[in-house]
């Protein structure tokens, strides 16, 4: 194939060459965690506002403060002290990052959040909109500036799917062939995963495996289960 | 269908993730989308508007009702092109009628309100279930990503009204500003009955939903893919396809090809005649329905002129304002003569008026205090980095050893006289004893009066090398050191004029040569 395969996954390397998988975050996600970040402050200066009016223009004048630091640094001071996160990316499991993966400081999260009112243009985040739409890596206009992405940082579905206590009790046999890891991989996600399937499905799966196991059916299946367990070290 | 084709990452994803991987092949796939989504939509936009010309904002409501309607189009060329198969306008329109027409009442009807639509909308456009088959399959799918189905909807409803605000507000911006309509009065009226604006609404929702439909449709079809890679684990399959093709080759041995082409994976089954699709009479019966809204009761009013009124002449506009803003509606000019107390009044307050004074007052001092802090860091700034910049930093007077050689060094330690101490020791026979008090005398000085640099650790031939590197009395140094080291290590007694000499060389050596420091003791 020409064009590489689609993917929300971007491998960057970082200064010490380890490589990096970053899951870039895309436009719905970062809409409504923007929604209640925004209804979060709401749900401060309402309170804070009617409590500053009393005091008149002088209490005004505090509440115009309070509500210009936190529209522009209540995101700079979360993603900075906060681990890349305001609470509407915590409650969405997105983070902020620089482009290599390392953390934000101070200069980037200043940029990038400075810039909001650039991605507002011309009303309602649609130059934003447009610009998480066509660039490559979901940056909108702030973090173009800023050279940074936003990316989900719970950890991978795939552990989520994956419990060893689904295991088999069956008695481990060493693969007929040598395995690379992307290979020992499927097979061990295969034994964690098959009580999620049918026993159909399992068959046809383990089926697809008959020139490395030799069997069809049920016993495949087991073939490959009892493989699992011998890559998952128990012999 | 062969996994192998998909031109995009199948695996297992969290839930946002499997929308935005659908956008991704949406992104790829937009150009056939939007001739898709075009072919069907601008006919149906014309036709609604057309009907309704005088009722614009109903048509901007059955538009919004039909797009179930325009879904399944992009649905199929999404579903296509994923597995690399041709889904140009070519093979859409022969089956366009079955795409469109597939479940069509129960999307259109009470299907239309589900939030979850986009996702579980190719259970049925896609697998072809129907009723009560449709539904269990539904509720599955439905059991992992439901809350996010949902939120993505009403997050597509935010961005297409993104879309309307960020157009409007674009098209404001390059308007100038005589073509603006005076606001307050724009507000005032019933736009609801002016169909020039509401034709104009008509437009930016149909161009809002062309942006966002085809992404709404990609993002359910990413959540449907998730779900069904889980459930049916299409990633272990295609890296099975791939370590069988492996084994196959490094045996060498043909095997019969197993499962590679034989799980229908995704069928588009939209070409089968559907139970449910809706008769012509159903839909007419539809249009009907929504056709009934009150349109005559009251006069629309037609507030074209408030923009279309260009500027003619300038002379004329400014005769006219005048004449305008002669009128007492704008204010005018009157004399007055009364009588005013010289200190002005003091101004009304709230009832915490004083609170707020006191406030103000307290936060003008804080003002102060912070710039006046500020002032000073700023200056103290100034003066460090001049002087970093200017004055070289002044060398940290060097500590001088104490001991060394396990000898106390200082010149405090020592007596009054060296040699004369020295001496009197010698003639009680104790030559260790005089040597000793020499050797660390004459360290003492040397250290003190050259600033000699030794370690704490340093031996006695470090002591000559450093006494040598400053041009002090080494001659002597080395002798008595000499000395000491032969009746103190090597317990070779010396002859009693021996260490006279070396007595008498000290005023010689030390007194004369070390400057300053301990001269007069």
């Amino acid at each position: 194939m020409q064009t590489p395969p689609i993917d929300t996954l971007r491998n960057t390397e970082t200064p010490e060459g380890v490589e990096v998988g970053l899951r870039l975050a895309g436009s719905p996600v970062r809409f409504a965690s923007w929604l209640v970040d925004t209804l979060i402050r709401t749900a401060v200066l309402v309170p804070v506002g009617s409590v500053l009016a009393i005091f008149g223009n002088a209490g005004m004048g505090l509440f115009y403060l309070v509500a210009f630091f936190g529209e522009w640094f209540y995101p700079v001071v979360c993603e900075v002290y906060w681990n890349g996160q305001t609470p509407g990316k915590k409650l969405f499991g997105l983070k902020v990052v620089r482009d290599d993966g390392a953390a934000v400081d101070w200069t980037a999260s200043t940029v990038r959040n400075m810039l909001r009112f650039a991605d507002f243009l011309p009303a309602g985040f649609l130059f934003g909109f447009l610009s998480v739409l066509a660039t490559e890596e979901n940056k909108r206009l702030g973090d173009l500036a800023a050279g940074t992405v936003v990316i989900y940082a719970d950890t991978d579905e795939r552990s989520a799917l994956s419990s060893l206590a689904a295991l088999p009790n069956l008695s481990p046999a060493m693969p007929p062939l040598h395995l690379a890891q992307a290979e020992q991989a499927a097979l061990i996600e295969f034994a964690e995963r098959a009580p999620q399937w049918t026993e159909d499905r399992q068959i046809e799966l383990a089926d697809q495996l008959q020139p490395v196991t030799g069997e069809l059916g049920p016993v495949g299946v087991k073939r490959l289960q009892s493989y699992a367990l011998w890559l998952l070290g128990r012999r | 269908m062969d996994l192998e084709r998909a031109i995009g990452v199948l695996r297992p994803r969290a839930p946002w993730e499997a929308v935005d991987f659908g956008w991704l092949i949406g992104r790829r796939l937009y150009g056939p989308m939007l001739r898709a989504w075009l072919v069907v939509a601008v006919p149906l936009a014309l036709a609604i508007l057309a009907t309704n010309w005088n009722r614009p904002w109903l048509a901007v409501v059955i538009l919004w009702l039909l797009r179930p309607l325009l879904e399944t189009p992009l649905l199929f060329v999404l579903s296509r092109g994923l597995f690399s198969q041709p889904c140009d306008l070519r093979t859409l329109l022969p089956q366009l009628h079955r795409v469109v027409g597939a479940d069509l009442a129960p999307r259109l009807l009470w299907r239309r309100f589900d939030p979850q639509r986009s996702y579980t909308l190719p259970v049925s456009s896609l697998e072809g279930l129907r009723g009560k088959r449709r539904r269990q399959r539904a509720r599955l799918l439905a059991q992992r990503q439901g809350s996010q189905a949902s939120e993505f909807t009403y997050v597509c409803l935010g961005l297409e009204f993104v879309v309307i605000l960020g157009l409007t507000g674009l098209v404001f911006l390059m308007l100038p500003e005589a073509l603006h309509p005076d606001w307050p009065v724009f507000f005032d009226q019933d736009l609801w009955y002016v169909p020039l604006w509401g034709r104009l609404a008509f437009g930016m929702a149909f161009i809002a939903m062309t942006v966002v439909e085809p992404l709404y449709v990609s993002g359910g079809f990413g959540l449907y893919l998730n779900r069904r890679t889980v459930l049916e684990g299409w990633d272990i399959q295609l890296a099975f396809q791939r370590l069988a093709a492996r084994a196959k080759q490094a045996t060498a041995v043909l095997v019969l090809l197993f499962g590679l082409c034989g799980m229908p994976v995704v069928s588009v089954q939209a070409q089968e005649p559907a139970e449910g699709v809706p008769s012509a009479e159903e839909l007419e019966e539809f249009f009907e329905l929504t056709d009934e809204e009150p349109s005559d009761a009251i006069d629309p009013v037609d507030l074209t002129p408030i923009v279309d009124i260009l500027p003619l002449d300038e002379g004329d506009i400014a005769a006219e304002l005048e004449t305008i803003l002669d009128d007492k509606e704008f204010g005018w000019e009157e004399t007055v003569t009364r009588w005013e107390t010289r200190k002005p009044a003091e101004e009304a307050g709230t009832e915490f008026g004083f609170l707020g004074g006191l406030l103000g007052q307290l936060l003008e001092i804080l003002l102060w205090v912070v710039a006046l802090a500020a002032l000073g860091a700023l200056g103290y700034w100034l003066v460090r980095s001049s002087q970093a910049i200017t004055l070289p930093q002044r060398e940290p007077k060097r500590e001088l050893p104490t001991q060394l050689m396990g000898m106390d060094v200082r010149p405090e330690s020592l007596p009054d006289n060296v040699p004369v101490a020295a001496r009197a020791l010698l003639g009680r026979g104790d030559h260790i004893g005089a040597l000793s008090l020499l050797y660390r005398g004459a360290l003492a000085r040397l250290i003190h009066g050259f600033e000699l640099e030794l370690e704490d650790g340093a031996t006695e031939n470090d002591c000559i090398r450093a006494v040598r590197a400053v041009q002090g009395p080494a001659h002597w140094f080395e002798g008595l050191t000499q000395a000491w080291q032969s009746e103190a290590y090597a317990r070779r007694p010396l002859a009693e004029a021996d260490i006279d000499g070396i007595i008498d060389g000290w005023t010689a050596a030390i007194e004369n040569s070390t400057p300053a420091v301990g001269a007069t003791r």
